[in-house]
């Protein structure tokens, strides 16, 4: 049985008088695809935000990879190897899609002040693996024809690639997608659905917030469905989808999607 | 103990005026979100017009007071229309720059008009004080409470018991909400706009008589005028009251106990604090500093 | 571009080959103002154009380095190199202490906050006279000889000090060119454009915000200090609100986050208030109208501005 590598524990997120997310549990285990769905306002971002500490939890633990992040800052947690992407598009506009994921590479850049000041050998060596892997990861997404676009240029599609591809720069372990398909057309999530695919393969394990269900159906290894801030099931495709109570819950929203 | 409720008593005097200039900031920054460094202007001019009417041209105390507030409101009115609208879509960067731009043309404009030789308004008040329990009381000093409160408490009941101040109310909250209303947005900011420069340039024409009056007093009051929005909590209208009466106070004591140096620099040691310690102000909401 | 490298060379060689030139000492006066300023507008550049955040109170840091400076000469008769470290030491210090300060505050709280300080630091030069002479000021602050071998120069030769300020832009320019090439420039300029996102990929944005004021301010500090042995008379004026304004507005109208924008933007504003002189009293108030009309229609800068005309002249033709 593998260890799982997040481990989220009686996680509560109360905001003023409202309960976003209670008592939730789950766990994500090495390369799995999850995805965590439920009726708008069910409290999943708020999740992505607490998890990758945008937010500050009322209770609960996360634990990832053995290390206690319930309390750490952002950029910490990104340092442990959860990276996230946002609902609505996220990138440094005024920058090219290449310098875009360049700046994604951060992380990875050992380089001392001393260092960029007298242009070292170990920061031009820097500069050269990170303009390596940027190009690589272009690739990677598709975006290599574009790679001298400003990022708030690119049509709206590739915007949601470009998102990604900076993501894929930090070299996440744990990858959070939030809405990874939203205003996609069909062309566009079926690639989407491809690209989690081939970031699995890579060795990305992916935690996804979707309210496509065809994408959620067709490419998740386990689905947490969440409802008014609870969990309210847990399992394969197969037996969420004849969950009467997650049925219940979306009852009205796409009954279609779920039942086919 | 004489001597400290006298300090405090003095406190409360300017900073009932102060109050005034706060009042007016705090409703122009937190209904109209803009960074206006030109508030402190107003004030100025206020001071100056009062010196031009009354004491240049002999109105009648009272009414030249009236009518330097109302030629300042349409000042106001002016800049909220011709300036301010349409920099509204601009960045906070390039609002804030430009509102230091008019801030410096309007007093370098108002020192070409009145030359820069600072003026004294010469009160109409006897010189002499009224005694109370060991306190003096100027009776100057005394106007300037009485229509200092007085105008507090008009601008409470606009904002709470009438139909343009409940709206104004509802665009600070939440101006999309309001605007879905019907609330006419664009009224609302220039009436917002006018009430903040009408009630600095009254706190204007009640200190222009204590202190001197040059173009460069808008500075000051500028400054001060911030330094309240910000302990105050920025679209807090009891905040700026307080910290307005605060400032008053503080200062007097400083200047009494420590020096006359020290007054100038409270209010921006406390203006620092709050920023480190509490940024949204003593009564402001917790949350945004962006 | 050829074309860049080419201009960029000619304008070396013209500032190298200028005093030889232009001998007049008003023009070198001149150009040692400009120098001053361009380091002070690299500073700016640094926190505004790529790491996004406005002050309003550089000047907090050019008066720091400038008293800090002349006091280390006047009290511990240390020469003027010394000064200029002990003036980048204290305004990084201060730099630090308004970073940590100010760390949760970003767009018009920044902004007031370092004005505030600004007009603290005013008011303790103006009051503290044991220290500073309060609004009398400091005086004889000595311009050093340099003594290369053999050979002497006499700094106080505004020729010999124009050197050495070029010199001291061009370390600067060129550091500035390294510190965005780098990580930590994308540092900064993910702080500005998306700090959210930066810190999602890993950036710890409070750290390379603390980093990026306190190399500015050393900058400024620095500039301070090379200011107050060139006219080697200081007083609470080098925190005079006009000078915060008139750096941030080398760097709008300059171009903002570019590598040449300070030194143009440096040109523009040490002439212009010279060339307002002109207008005699009015002079503050067609200063302010030239602010104006840059903030408002040349956000990126005058040379942007031009461009884009010509851009749209050739377009209509």
């Amino acid at each position: 049985m593998n260890k799982a590598i997040l481990h989220v524990s009686h996680l509560t997120v109360r905001f003023g008088g409202l309960t976003a997310v209670s008592d939730v549990d789950f766990s994500i285990f090495p390369q799995e695809i999850v995805s965590l769905i439920g009726p708008n306002g069910a409290g999943k971002t708020t999740i992505f935000n607490a998890v990758t500490g945008f937010i500050r939890k009322t209770g609960g633990t996360v634990t990832f990879e053995g290390h206690d992040l319930t309390d750490r800052k952002t950029h910490e947690i990104a340092r442990r190897g959860i990276v996230r992407t946002f609902q609505i598009t996220s990138l440094f506009p005024n920058l090219t899609v290449l310098d875009n994921i360049r700046t994604g590479h951060h992380m990875e850049e050992k380089v001392t002040l001393f260092d960029a000041l007298l242009n070292t050998r170990r920061k031009q060596q820097t500069e050269e693996e990170t303009l390596e892997k940027g190009h690589e990861i272009l690739k990677f997404v598709g975006l290599e024809g574009k790679k001298d676009i400003l990022a708030s240029n690119l049509p709206y599609g590739e915007q949601r690639l470009l998102e990604i591809a900076i993501a894929l720069a930090a070299k996440p372990n744990l990858l959070l997608l939030d809405e990874p398909s939203a205003g996609l057309n069909d062309t566009e999530t079926q690639g989407m659905k491809v690209l989690i695919g081939k970031m699995r393969e890579r060795g990305v394990t992916i935690l996804l917030v979707e309210h496509d269900m065809k994408l959620v159906m067709g490419i998740s290894d386990r689905i947490v469905v969440l409802n008014f801030g609870k969990k309210i099931a847990t399992g394969t495709p197969e037996e969420i989808r004849c969950n009467p109570e997650v049925i219940k819950a979306y009852l009205g929203e796409r009954r279609r999607d779920v039942a086919h | 103990m004489t001597v400290f409720l006298q300090y405090i008593i003095n406190g409360l005097i300017i900073g009932g005026a102060y109050a005034l200039i706060g009042i007016g900031l705090t409703l122009v920054l937190g209904i109209m979100n803009v960074v206006n460094f030109a508030h402190g202007e107003m004030y100025m001019l206020g001071a100056y017009f009062l010196f031009t009417f009354f004491t240049r041209m002999g109105i009648n105390f009272y009414l030249a007071m009236l009518l330097a507030i109302t030629a300042v409101m349409l000042v106001g009115f002016v800049y909220e229309r011709s300036i301010l609208k349409p920099l509204r879509r601009r960045s906070i960067e390039t609002v804030m720059l430009s509102m230091i731009g008019f801030s410096l043309l309007i007093q370098n404009v108002a020192m070409l008009i009145w030359t820069p030789v600072p003026e004294a308004i010469k009160s109409p008040f006897p010189l002499t004080a009224y005694t109370l329990a060991g306190l003096y009381f100027l009776p100057q000093r005394i106007m300037v409470i009485c229509v200092a409160f007085l105008l507090v408490i008009l601008t409470h009941l606009l904002l709470k018991k009438t139909k343009t101040g409940k709206a104004m109310r509802a665009t600070f909250q939440d101006l999309e909400a309001a605007s879905l209303m019907g609330i006419r947005i664009d009224r609302i900011y220039s009436f917002t706009f006018v009430l903040g420069a009408g009630l600095a340039a009254a706190a204007g024409t009640l200190l222009g008589p204590i202190f001197t009056v040059h173009p460069y007093i808008g500075n000051l009051a500028n400054a001060k005028a911030f330094v309240i929005v910000i302990i105050g909590g920025m679209g807090s209208f009891p905040g700026a009251i307080t910290a307005g009466l605060l400032l008053g106070v503080f200062e007097s004591l400083g200047a009494g106990y420590i020096s006359s140096a020290f007054q100038d620099a409270i209010g921006f040691v406390l203006l620092i604090l709050i920023l480190v310690y509490r940024p949204t102000g003593l009564l402001g909401k917790v949350g945004q500093t962006r | 571009m050829k074309q860049n490298r080419i201009l960029i060379l000619l304008c070396l060689l013209g500032s190298l080959v200028y005093p030889l030139v232009l001998k007049d000492p008003y023009f070198m006066h001149m150009a040692i103002l400009i120098g001053i300023y361009s380091l002070l507008a690299i500073s700016i550049n640094l926190l505004l154009g790529y790491t996004g955040q406005l002050s309003l109170g550089h000047a907090a840091f050019f008066g720091v380095g400038a008293y800090a400076s002349a006091l280390v000469y006047l009290n511990l008769k240390v020469p003027m190199w010394g000064g200029m470290v002990a003036a980048m030491a204290f305004s990084g210090a201060l730099g630090w202490i308004v970073a940590k300060l100010a760390f949760k505050l970003r767009g018009a709280y920044f902004v007031i906050m370092t004005i505030g300080i600004a007009e603290v630091l005013k008011l303790v030069a103006l009051n503290w006279i044991d220290l500073t002479k309060g609004p009398m000021g400091l005086t004889d602050i000595a311009v050093p000889s340099l003594s290369l071998g053999g050979l002497t120069i006499d700094l106080g030769e505004k020729t010999a000090y124009y050197y050495l300020l070029l010199f001291m832009v061009f370390l600067c320019v060129y550091l500035q060119y390294r510190l965005v090439h780098s990580s930590f420039g994308r540092a900064f300029i993910s702080i500005r454009e998306n700090e959210d996102l930066a810190a999602s990929v890993g950036i710890n944005c409070y750290k390379y915000l603390i980093i990026v004021v306190v190399i500015s301010a050393a900058i400024a500090g620095m500039a301070g200090s090379l200011y107050a042995h060139y006219v080697s008379f200081i007083d609470p004026g080098v925190f005079a609100f006009f000078i915060s304004v008139n750096v941030v507005m080398t760097v709008i109208g300059g171009g903002q986050g570019t590598l040449a924008g300070p030194i143009i933007g440096a040109i523009l504003f040490t002439l212009i208030p010279e060339w307002l002189r002109v207008f005699g009293d009015a002079r503050m108030a067609v200063y302010a109208v030239v602010v104006i009309v840059i903030v408002i229609f040349m956000p990126r800068g005058i040379l942007h501005y031009l461009a884009q005309l010509a851009a749209l002249r050739k377009r209509v033709s």
